[in-house]
C-alpha cells in the first residue's frame, strides 16, 4: 500500500472517533436540555407564589420603605455582578457571552467611577476573569450543570449580606435566558434592588384580605430574601438549560462537519487508490508487453 | 367540607389530597390548626412537622423547612424551601445524616447551613417517630 493512502486512511479513522466522540456528546446534551427545562418549568410555581404573596403584603405594609432590599440607592458607588458560565468548555460561545455581558457592566461601572464585586458561578467563568486581573468577590464551581435549589441559596445570602451591608449599592446577574432549545440569549437583570415594579399589585386590584401570623412586616421581611433567592435560582436553572442547548447546537456542528471531511477524505483516499492499481496495472502490461516483444524477436 | 393541600417547593408542586379535614401546622408564633373554611391566612412556619386528617381519620405528617402556610377557602398551600412528603422519609439515611452534621458541628460551631440542616433532620426524625406510633 502507497503512503499516501496509507496517510489517509490513518486520517478517516481519526475523523471517525473524533465524529463518535462528537456525536454520543450532541445526543447526552439533547438529553439534558429536556431535563434541564423541565427544572425550569418545575421552579415557576414557587417563583410565582412567592412573588404574588410580596404583591399582597407590599400593598398592606405602608412602610415597604423600612426594607432595605426594596431600598434603591441615592449613590451607586459599587455594582455587584454575578455572573453564571458553565463548568465545562465545548458549548459554542454559550460562556464568551455571558462573560461579555458581565464585562460590559464591569466596564460601565468603572467609567462611572464606580467599583465592582464579581461573584462567578462556573469554571469557565473564573478562568477567564482571573487571567485577566480582575478582582473576584466568591466564585462556586461544580453547580452550574444541574444547579440545586440550596446552590442558589449560598449564592443568593452571600448577595444579599454584601448588599445589607452596604458593600454594593445594586446587584445585576449576568446569565443565558432560555427561551427555546433553539434559542438562547446572553444578558443581564437586576437582582437588588429588588425592582419595585415586580412587587406591586397592578394599580387597581384589591389586596385580598388575609391575616398574616406575624404581622405582615415580619412576613415581608421573610419573602424578601427568598424572592431574591428564587431569581438566583430561576437565572442558575435557565443558565444550565441553555448550557446543554449550546452544547447541543456546537456538538452538532462538529459532527457535520466530521462528516463532511469524511467524504473529502474518502474521495482522496479513493483516488489514491486508483492511482495506486494503475501504477500497479501499468506495470504488469508493461511487463507483458516487453515479454511478447522478446518472444516476437525470437520466433523471427 | 374537605380542602385540598398543595405543596409548592422550589422544584416541585404536588397534590398532597383533595380531602383534608384538618390540618395543623408550627407558626413561628405556636402552632395552628386550620379546618376547611377558614379566613384567608398567610402564616410563617418554623421548621417542624406539618400534620393533615384526611377523611377516615388518616393522619399524614410531613416536614417543612422555610415555609409559609396559605389558606384561601378551600385549598391550602405550603409554600416552602424543603417539604420531605410522609412517604419520602428514609430515616436510616436521616440518622446517618444527623450523626454526619453534629460531627461535622462540633468541629466547626460556626457551620450555619449544617445546623439548619441538622434541625431539619432531627424534625424528620421526630416525625417518624410519630408516624410509628
Amino acid at each position: 500500500m502507497g503512503a499516501k493512502l496509507r496517510e489517509t486512511r490513518r486520517r478517516i479513522r481519526g475523523v471517525q472517533s473524533t465524529m463518535k466522540i462528537t456525536r454520543a456528546m450532541e445526543l447526552i446534551a439533547t438529553s439534558r436540555i429536556v431535563k434541564a427545562q423541565q427544572r425550569v418549568v418545575a421552579a415557576r410555581p414557587y417563583a410565582e407564589r412567592i412573588q404574588q404573596a410580596l404583591k399582597e403584603l407590599a400593598g398592606i405594609s405602608e412602610a415597604k420603605s423600612q426594607f432595605p432590599l426594596l431600598q434603591a440607592r441615592e449613590q451607586t458607588r459599587t455594582v455587584g455582578v454575578l455572573v453564571i458560565t458553565s463548568d465545562r468548555g465545548l458549548a459554542g460561545g454559550y460562556n464568551s457571552s455571558v462573560i461579555r455581558v458581565a464585562e460590559r457592566i464591569i466596564r460601565e461601572a468603572q467609567r462611572n467611577g464606580q467599583g465592582y464585586r464579581l461573584h462567578i458561578v462556573g469554571k469557565k467563568g473564573v478562568s477567564y476573569f482571573r487571567f485577566r486581573g480582575y478582582d473576584i468577590a466568591s466564585s462556586v464551581q461544580g453547580v452550574s450543570d444541574t444547579p440545586r435549589y440550596e446552590d442558589a441559596e449560598a449564592v443568593g445570602r452571600r448577595l444579599i449580606d454584601e448588599f445589607s451591608a452596604g458593600e454594593s449599592d445594586q446587584v445585576l446577574v449576568a446569565y443565558t435566558n432560555f427561551r427555546s432549545a433553539g434559542s438562547q440569549r446572553a444578558l443581564s437583570t437586576q437582582v437588588l434592588p429588588i425592582v419595585k415594579e415586580d412587587v406591586e399589585l397592578e394599580p387597581g386590584t384589591i389586596p385580598p384580605l388575609y391575616e398574616f401570623e406575624p404581622e405582615p412586616a415580619a412576613i415581608l421581611e421573610l419573602l424578601l430574601p427568598r424572592y431574591v433567592i428564587t431569581i438566583v435560582y430561576a437565572a442558575m436553572l435557565e443558565s444550565s438549560a441553555s448550557e446543554h442547548a449550546a452544547r447541543r447546537r456546537a456538538m452538532k456542528t462538529a459532527t457535520e462537519n466530521a462528516q463532511e471531511l469524511l467524504g473529502d477524505l474518502t474521495r482522496v483516499a479513493n483516488l489514491a487508490r486508483q492511482s495506486e492499481i494503475t501504477t500497479e496495472i501499468m506495470d504488469i502490461v508493461g511487463g507483458a508487453e516487453a515479454l511478447r516483444k522478446q518472444a516476437q524477436k525470437a520466433s523471427v | 367540607m374537605p380542602f385540598t393541600v398543595q405543596v409548592v417547593t422550589p422544584d416541585r408542586e404536588v397534590s398532597v389530597c383533595d380531602d383534608a379535614k384538618l390540618l395543623i401546622a408550627k407558626g413561628i408564633e405556636g402552632d395552628i390548626g386550620i379546618m376547611a373554611g377558614h379566613a384567608p391566612v398567610l402564616i410563617a412556619l418554623s421548621v417542624g412537622p406539618l400534620t393533615l386528617v384526611r377523611e377516615g381519620d388518616v393522619r399524614q405528617t410531613m416536614v417543612v423547612d422555610g415555609g409559609f402556610l396559605q389558606m384561601n377557602g378551600e385549598t391550602a398551600i405550603v409554600l416552602a424551601e424543603y417539604v420531605i412528603l410522609p412517604q419520602e422519609i428514609d430515616i436510616e439515611a436521616t440518622r446517618a445524616e444527623i450523626t454526619e452534621l453534629e460531627r461535622r458541628i462540633a468541629a466547626d460551631g460556626e457551620a450555619v447551613e449544617e445546623k439548619s440542616r441538622l434541625a431539619r433532620a432531627k424534625a424528620i426524625e421526630a416525625v417518624h417517630g410519630i408516624e410509628r406510633m
